[in-house]
């Protein structure tokens, strides 16, 4: 049931502390500024709009959206206003095309759905930007090109076709600017290799392997090759009673082409070593923390299980999301996080409310930044938190159409400790699962249900 | 008893998302499902110690009361052999009420009140562990999970 706005109101003045950035205190050493909203405004939203993925390119140019509808909109950074600093952010539609449809199995009598799972850009090699998406079964390769000039002055052919009688000298054709027009292709479709929903896809530093990672396997694919893939891990187990683990999420390191991790339903961390072996069903290391017994309850296993793993840009950490905590692992010790981050412990006295509307189910991302200093996440209430690894300090900043005046300053939210939160106060129907960070700036685009928030650093 | 009916509760729920998770678009998800069923797993080891500490309770109460008897009808037993010696003949015959009740008085039911009583029913030529077809499998082995946990559960998870 969806509080009424005068409950909210009231719930949000009890529970939570609206701390004025000209007080004087600063959580963190950044402050955000609206840069834009892209999206509905209308309260009502349809399934089909709500946005599944969220990624900039390598260069931060780009900045692709993926929905349950299976569309994928691109936007570009106004080249104009790249080198003006107050309106760097600012992103304008540059393509919008299908990249799934929904489709049937009528082998096993199931629909898939078109929903984008995951985005990935591919470095830039030449003029056309290329990607990847998928969805539960199938990824596909796209290639965005422009087209800003036409041929024209055809001796047989400008419009309808001449008779070639009438032709008295010959001509060369020359090519003549016409409006941009932003074309997406699908260059190729890699498919039938997953029995299980496919939950991530990794392009390699390799720049010609990928892989996609399932509930149980985990695939390696050449970008040119689509009619066989390579079984890397495989968890499943003989007997299907006996499972006890899926994959959740996986990533391929950064630098290192023959190196990958997963993340598993267990709150485990596997990092694989290609050269090893051919299968790597064995791990090269382990990324585990010993279980609190003390907070053990009937869903430990459920908030436990990781939602999403990323690698720094350095490639020396990784950071796991799991329900309630973001964790930092150094890649060279796998017996404990070097920094937990909680983001939402409040939620930890009502997980059985959350169990009931299926919000523990929720799977949260996270992303870093740029310098690798601070990391982000997606919480309820279209709440994201921040983290300052350097200066150990953390902000809580809300996405919301009522903080839309441009170039207006996020007032950080803070929650009161030692408030018992009630389930009331919290929105699970607002939730930042997606969010990005622009690779070279301090550019993040945060997407709520159906609307994409573009902030920007308050330069100083 | 708090945990009990806490347990008894998710349990339900938890059902029931595994029920409806099988008519959702796009098929059953595998790790949604293996993550209730874990809860289910919980929740159903915390109902069964309950009532194992239950029983082992309403155990010692019954036996105190019947080793009680035994010492008042010590005295008795002489005379009541005859009558056992016709019951056995006339066994075939006795009514039904003159049995000997199969429960004890005061047993608490291994059997959860909130479920149906049918057994889920396979329909035939169907293999539970046949690991090559996929979503099915898991929906085999969930559902077999399930089964072990609550045996009388066909009404919820019925046969596919």
């Amino acid at each position: 049931m969806v509080p009424s706005s005068a409950q909210k109101v009231f719930y949000l003045l009890i529970y939570f502390c609206v701390v004025s950035a000209e007080a004087g205190e600063k959580s963190s050493e950044m402050e955000w500024c609206f840069s834009q909203v892209k999206g509905a405004i209308d309260d009502e939203v349809a399934e089909a709009d709500l946005i599944s993925a969220v990624e900039f390119n390598y260069t931060g140019e780009l900045l692709a959206t993926g929905d349950k509808g299976g569309r994928i909109v691109i936007f570009q950074q106004n080249p104009e206003n790249k080198s003006q600093p107050q309106c760097r952010a600012e992103y304008n539609v540059y393509s919008t095309f299908q990249s799934h449809e929904p489709e049937f199995d009528y082998l096993k009598s199931l629909e898939i759905e078109e929903k984008i799972n995951k985005i990935r850009w591919l470095p830039k090699k030449n003029a056309a930007h290329f990607l990847l998406s998928t969805n539960d079964k199938t990824i596909k390769l796209w290639k965005i090109s422009e087209r800003n000039k036409r041929p024209e002055g055809y001796n047989l052919r400008n419009g309808p076709y001449k008779d070639f009688t009438s032709i008295a000298s010959l001509q060369v054709p020359v090519f003549k600017p016409m409006d941009l027009m932003v074309e997406a292709s699908p260059r190729r479709v890699f498919a039938n290799a997953h029995k299980y929903h496919i939950n991530s896809i990794s392009v390699n530093s390799d720049n010609e392997t990928y892989l996609s990672a399932d509930d149980l396997r985990i695939n390696l694919w050449h970008l040119e090759i689509t009619g066989q893939s390579f079984n890397i891990v495989d968890i499943k187990p003989a007997n299907m009673e006996d499972l006890t683990e899926v994959i959740t999420a996986a990533e391929f390191h950064p630098n290192q082409c023959h190196t990958l991790v997963y993340g598993s339903s267990k709150g485990i961390i596997r990092l694989c070593d290609m050269r090893a072996a051919a299968l790597c069903d064995k791990h090269a290391k382990i990324f585990e923390e010993p279980e609190d017994r003390n907070s053990r309850s009937f869903f430990s296993e459920i908030i436990s299980s990781i939602s999403d793993v990323k690698f720094s840009h350095s490639g020396r950490y990784m950071m796991t999301r799991d329900y309630l905590s973001v964790k930092i692992w150094d890649i060279n010790m796998g017996t404990r996080p070097i920094e937990t981050f909680q983001v939402n412990e409040y939620l930890r006295s009502n997980l059985c409310s959350l169990y009931d509307n299926d919000c523990i189910f929720d799977k949260f991302e996270c992303c870093w930044s740029g310098n690798d200093r601070v990391v982000m996440t997606g919480s309820y209430n279209n709440f994201f938190r921040m983290f300052d690894r350097g200066f150990r300090r953390d902000v809580t900043l809300e996405a919301s159409r009522e903080n839309c005046k441009p170039q207006s300053v996020l007032k950080p939210c803070k929650v009161s400790i030692g408030f018992e939160i009630s389930i009331d106060s919290v929105d699970c129907n607002k939730k930042i699962l997606h969010t990005a960070w622009h690779p070279l700036d301090n550019i993040i685009a945060v997407a709520t249900t159906n609307n994409l928030f573009i902030f920007q650093d308050k330069l100083k | 008893m708090e945990m009990n009916a806490e347990a008894k509760r998710i349990l339900a729920v938890s059902i029931s998302k595994l029920y409806a998770s099988r008519s959702q678009r796009g098929g059953l998800r595998l790790h949604r499902s293996l993550l209730v069923s874990l809860v289910m797993k919980s929740a159903r080891d915390i109902y069964h110690s309950t009532v194992a500490l239950v029983e082992k309770a309403v155990e010692t109460t019954a036996s105190t009361e019947e080793a009680m008897e035994a010492m008042d009808t010590a005295e008795k037993l002489p005379e009541k052999q005859p009558e056992i010696t016709d019951n056995t003949e006339d066994k075939e015959n006795q009514r039904p009420a003159a049995k000997r009740p199969r429960k004890r008085p005061g047993k608490v039911s291994a059997v959860p009140d909130f479920l149906p009583e049918k057994r889920a029913r396979l329909e035939p030529g169907e293999e539970r562990h046949d690991t090559a077809q996929s979503p099915s499998v898991c929906r085999s082995s969930v559902v077999t999970e399930t089964r072990s946990a609550l045996p009388l559960l066909s009404r919820v998870i019925p046969a596919f």
